[in-house]
Formats: structure tokens, sequence, C-alpha cells
């Protein structure tokens, strides 16, 4: 025996000796009791079978010809209970019937009597190191399960954490928030960010500024993994910092604003590494949008009208080589609404081998809202080979209506009824509306008002409008109230099954005052 | 994918999407950069796509190696998609039958 084997059998190792005969019981022990941690001692096999039952021995050393109960019937009876303890047998009878059963019962090795003690020891060792062996294999299965399970949990912390840095940055100070422009003009932006994995290479942030102009920054690092999730959260993060700090700035400009970015960009590309991005500068003020789009798909632009165009990237993708930066800008006075977007929407692939992109003007130019596009993007996309992707949209909240009306009412259940009754009959008047439509907009509806009058107070004044600018219509529904309504930061606080939660789900965008007291609710009609 | 080194050009057949086609792309433009090429043409036959890896190694090839690349694209749809991505200069793109 080597010494780990035998020092192992020493400390752990506990042998059933089954013999009836005295003489030979001390013999064994008086031989064997320094090699095994204990030797629990029977004089006839049932007694054997007891203390079996009672403390599982690692190794059965048993006499074969016994009263009671024979070393071939003990045998048998521990092989019966599903045990697999090494079995070492004494025996004199040494006939090939005895031996082929002990054979078939799963004796695992025979000493004839009488043997010399050398031969035993022999024979026991090889037991003992199979029996070794076998616990230090399970022991090293526990322990790497055990392994798996704490990197398990360590992945999943890590996961975890990375998820909330990732919404720590990839931000957006405007959601659900009403942006007024001059004249009473309203806007919204809507943003879907949807990560394939939980750190990815795409990230935006919307943010108000200072001076009340907006500034929103797209990215999309180029590569995959979590390379690319590290550009694009770091080139994110520096622009938050930049915008964090802008009212130390003298004079705010997009121009400045993208030399310290690109300034930054050089220090942690690497050589070889792109970064496709778009640095938006909304002027509602002055009904003006400035831009530096870097290698990113089309910006698409509806007009107040329903004309749809696109607008190129004005600059090729970002890079450790620093170029002259192009800038441009649209005139938002005309404008119903723009829509940025990844090639993780651009470049998917449909069934058919094509792109995306080849379907992507007919979608936009049928449905008004972010909502209904990415619904049509995600019916048509094979949905395994989906890349990360991200969709943005900027758009006025009333435009140009074709139907109006409104309606004011001090809140109470039947008033309620009356008020949605009064709408639709109105809005029957100039579109089809299926019976389904109808049920849907009186409960959708219904939700919307009672989780605002929730928060509200005073006669609501209901009103509504709709734009027939893309292929189906947009209905544009307000609520107002004297009261403090639904503030922006808590719909988007709103906890989930609350009814301010639910109403983000029944329309396809909704909207608040940051103060509370009015509600713009988007819906797609489908006539 | 496949690809195929003709002296300074390089034809590319089917869609180049994943990382091991930019990788292909990229392993044999080193190889033809070893022979002393300085102009690199790249004839994407059919492809609707180029990887954001393979516009990044092209970037680097075209600012930091200083090599003429020049592509000829045979779909058009990749050469909208290029002119979206503002790559039609820096890439020197043509139609093939343009």
């Amino acid at each position: 025996m080597t010494s780990h084997f035998q020092d192992t059998a020493k400390t752990e190792i506990t042998l059933l000796l089954v013999e009836d005969s005295q003489f030979s019981r001390e013999m064994v022990v008086f031989r064997l009791k320094d090699r095994f941690k204990r030797i629990l001692v029977a004089t006839d096999g049932l007694e054997g079978l007891a203390l079996f039952n009672k403390h599982a021995p690692d190794i059965v050393l048993s006499d074969h010809m016994m009263p009671g109960l024979t070393g071939l019937e003990l045998s048998r009876t521990i092989r019966a209970l599903g045990q697999d303890t090494p079995i070492l047998l004494m025996t004199s009878d040494t006939t090939t019937e005895t031996l082929l059963e002990a054979i078939n019962i799963g004796v695992n090795r025979f000493i004839p009597k009488s043997f010399d003690f050398e031969a035993l020891t022999r024979l026991l060792d090889d037991l003992t190191r199979e029996v070794v062996t076998k616990r230090e294999l399970d022991r090293g299965r526990l322990r790497e399960l055990e392994l798996l399970r704490d990197r398990d949990n360590y992945n999943w912390t890590q996961q975890q954490t990375a998820r909330r840095k990732e919404r720590h940055v990839v931000r957006n100070d405007l959601r659900n928030q009403l942006i007024k422009g001059p004249g009473g003009q309203l806007w919204g932006l809507t943003v879907t960010h949807a990560p394939r994995d939980i750190m990815c290479g795409d990230a935006h942030s919307v943010r108000e500024l200072f001076d009340g102009r907006q500034l929103i920054f797209v990215m999309d690092a180029m590569g995959s993994g979590l390379s690319a999730s590290l550009s694009a959260l770091l080139a994110t993060s520096f622009c938050n910092y930049q915008v964090d700090h802008l009212h130390l700035w003298q004079q705010f400009n997009l121009q400045s604003f993208l030399a310290r970015f690109q300034e930054y960009l050089g220090s942690i590309l690497l050589e070889e590494e792109a970064l496709s991005c778009g640095f938006f500068l909304v002027d509602l003020a002055g009904e003006k949008l400035e831009f530096a789009v870097f290698g990113m798909p089309a910006l698409l632009v509806r007009g107040v009208d329903g004309s749809v165009r696109k607008v190129l990237s004005n600059n090729a993708p970002l890079s450790i080589f620093s170029e002259e930066v192009q800038f441009d800008s649209l005139s938002l006075s005309e404008v119903a609404d723009l829509m940025v977007m990844t090639d993780g929407v651009t470049d998917a692939l449909l069934e058919s081998g094509d792109t995306y992109r080849d379907f992507l003007l007919d979608d936009y130019r049928l449905v008004p809202t972010l909502a209904r596009l990415q619904q049509l993007f995600l019916q048509q996309v094979m949905g395994d080979d989906l890349d990360d992707f991200t969709l943005l949209q900027f758009q006025r909240l009333a435009p140009p209506p074709v139907w109006q009306w409104s309606c004011e009412f001090c809140p109470s259940p039947g008033a309620l009824e009356i008020a949605i009754g009064e709408f639709l009959q109105e809005l029957s008047g100039r579109v089809s509306l299926s019976d389904e439509l109808c049920f849907e907009l009186i409960t959708d509806l219904n939700a919307a008002l009672v989780a605002f009058l929730a928060h509200g107070a005073g006669p609501i004044r209901l009103s509504a409008s709709l734009w027939c600018g893309a292929g189906k219509p947009l209905l544009t529904a307000q609520v107002a109230d004297s009261g403090s309504g639904s503030r922006a930061d808590t719909l988007t606080r709103a906890q989930a099954g609350s009814g301010l939660e639910t109403i983000t789900h029944l329309f396809d965008a909704v909207f608040t005052d940051v103060s509370g007291g009015r509600l713009i609710l988007l819906k797609t009609m489908d006539v | 994918m496949r690809v195929e080194t003709k002296g300074n050009e390089l034809v590319i057949t089917g869609n180049i999407k994943s990382v091991e086609d930019s990788v292909k792309i990229k392993e044999s433009i080193v190889g033809m950069m070893t022979q002393g090429v300085k102009n690199v043409q790249l004839r994407i036959m059919d492809s609707l796509l180029l990887t954001s890896t393979a516009i990044g190694f092209l970037t680097k090839l075209v600012h930091q190696d200083e090599l003429k690349v020049s592509i000829t694209v045979g779909d058009p749809r990749l050469y909208l998609l290029l002119e979206e991505l503002h790559l039609l200069q820096k890439f020197n793109v043509r139609m093939l039958n343009g």
C-alpha cells in the first residue's frame, strides 16, 4: 500500500470483520488493527448484517461458512440493499460452483482458508485503494459542483452589477416627459434599447441641457462582445460627464463637444476599432436640429405632411484616426418625427435572406410610432440572429390634425363613461371603427383616466386629435386637470402592475408634464 | 463566404456576416501586404453587408498603413449601405457594372 492510501485508511476507512471463529477473529484484528481507522467485529452473518446496516463500513471481510447467515448469503443481502461496498470473502470452499455464485452475487475478492496474512493484507490493500480512489473522485466531483455553483453565483452577481452599471450610464432624462417648444408645441422622445447580452455594443444618452436644449447621443461600437460594450459605455460615460459639466463652459457648441470627444476616443479605441455614433442637438426654440452622424444607418425624417426622407450620415465611423468633422442641421418647423437607429435594425436578416433595410422605409411610412415600427420589425426578422439594437424617435405630439375633439367634465365614474362615449361617437364619424377597436379604446382610455385621476383634482379636460401623416392614423389623446396629475417621474418609476405602469403598455407612447397635470397618450389606429 | 486572391485583387463571394468572415478578409489582405501590395482592390460580388470589424480594419489600412483601398460591389444594396455609412469616398466604392 502506498503511504497515501495507508494514511487515508488509518484515518478514514472502517472494516467490518465477520468471523465465527474466535481464534481467527482475534488474529485478524491483531494483525489489521493498525491499518484501519476502525474494525467492527461480528461473530456471525446475522450480527454482521446488523453492524453493516448500522455503521455502513467501507470494506467487508467475511468468512463464508458460518451459522445463521453464510458469507455468500450476507453478501447477497448487502447487494440486494443496493450497496456496492467491497466484500472480501474468506472461504475453505473453493469449488467452482461456490466461486461462480460468489462472482454472480458481486463479491469482489476471495481468499482461500487458511491464508497467510501477507496475501490478506495485499487483497485488503487493493480494496482500500479502490475505496479511497472512489471517495476522492466523489469528493472531487462534489468540489467541482460546489465550484460551479460558486462560479454561477459569482457570474450572476457580476452580471447584475454590470446591468446596473449599464443602466446607470445609458440614460434618458426625458423618458415619458413632455418637451415644450415655442408656441405651445409639444414633443416627446421614445427610445428602445434592446441589448442581446447584459453588456452590449449599443448605448445612448438623452440629456436635457442647462439652456433648455436637448442633446442626444447614440453609440454603436463596432465588433461584438465585451470589447464593443466597453467602447460604447466608455464613450457614453465621457459624453455624460461632459454634459454634467457644461454649465462650466462659457459657450456650449456641438463642435467643441465633439472635439473633446474625439480626443478622448483616441485614447480608448484600438487601432482597428471604429465607433458608429450620432450626436443630435435639439433646439426647439430655434426649430433646428444640429447633428454629426458617424457611419450610422440613415436618419428617417417624416414631415407633418407625411413625406418621408432619409438623411445620410455626414461622417464616416469614428476611429483613432481623426478627421475633420462635418456638421449639418435641419429645420424642425415642418417635421412630424425623426427616427434614429443602429445597424442592429437595418442589418437584421430576414428568412428570405434579405435584410430589414429593404423593408424599413415602407414600414416607417405605414406606422407613426416607434412602438409599432418595432413590432413590425420583430415580426419579420429572425429572432435567433438578432443583434443589439437601438431605436429612437423624436416626435411632435400635436401635428396638424385632420380631426379633433374635446370635452370638460368633473371627475366621476358616470361622467367618465359619458365622455368616452361621446369621444367614440365623434371619432367614428371620422374613421371607421371596428367593434374590437372600440372596445380597446374604451378599456384603454378608462384605465388611463382612472390612473390619471388617482393623482389629479378638479375638472378634467379630455381632448383628442387624429393625424394621418403615416399610412395608419395616429390618435393623440390628452388629459389635463388643475391638480398634480401624473408627473413624468412617477410614470417612469411606476411599479409593475400599477395603474400608471399598465397604461404605458396599452398605448404606443405615454408622456406627462414634469409638474404633472397633463397626460398625452399616443395610439396607432388599426383602421 | 469565400475569398480568392488575384494579385492585388480580393474577390469575395457570399454574404460577409460573421467574425470568421472578417478574419478571413483581414488575413487575405495582410497576406497581400506582405507581398508588397500597396493598392488593394476588393470585389464584393454579392454580399449585402460589410461587417463593422472589416470596416475598422479597412479604415486602419487607409489611415495608418497608407494603403489605397478600392471596393467594387456587385449588389446595389451594399452600395447603398456604404453610402449611408459615409464610406463611399474613403474606400473608393463603385458598382461592379456602374
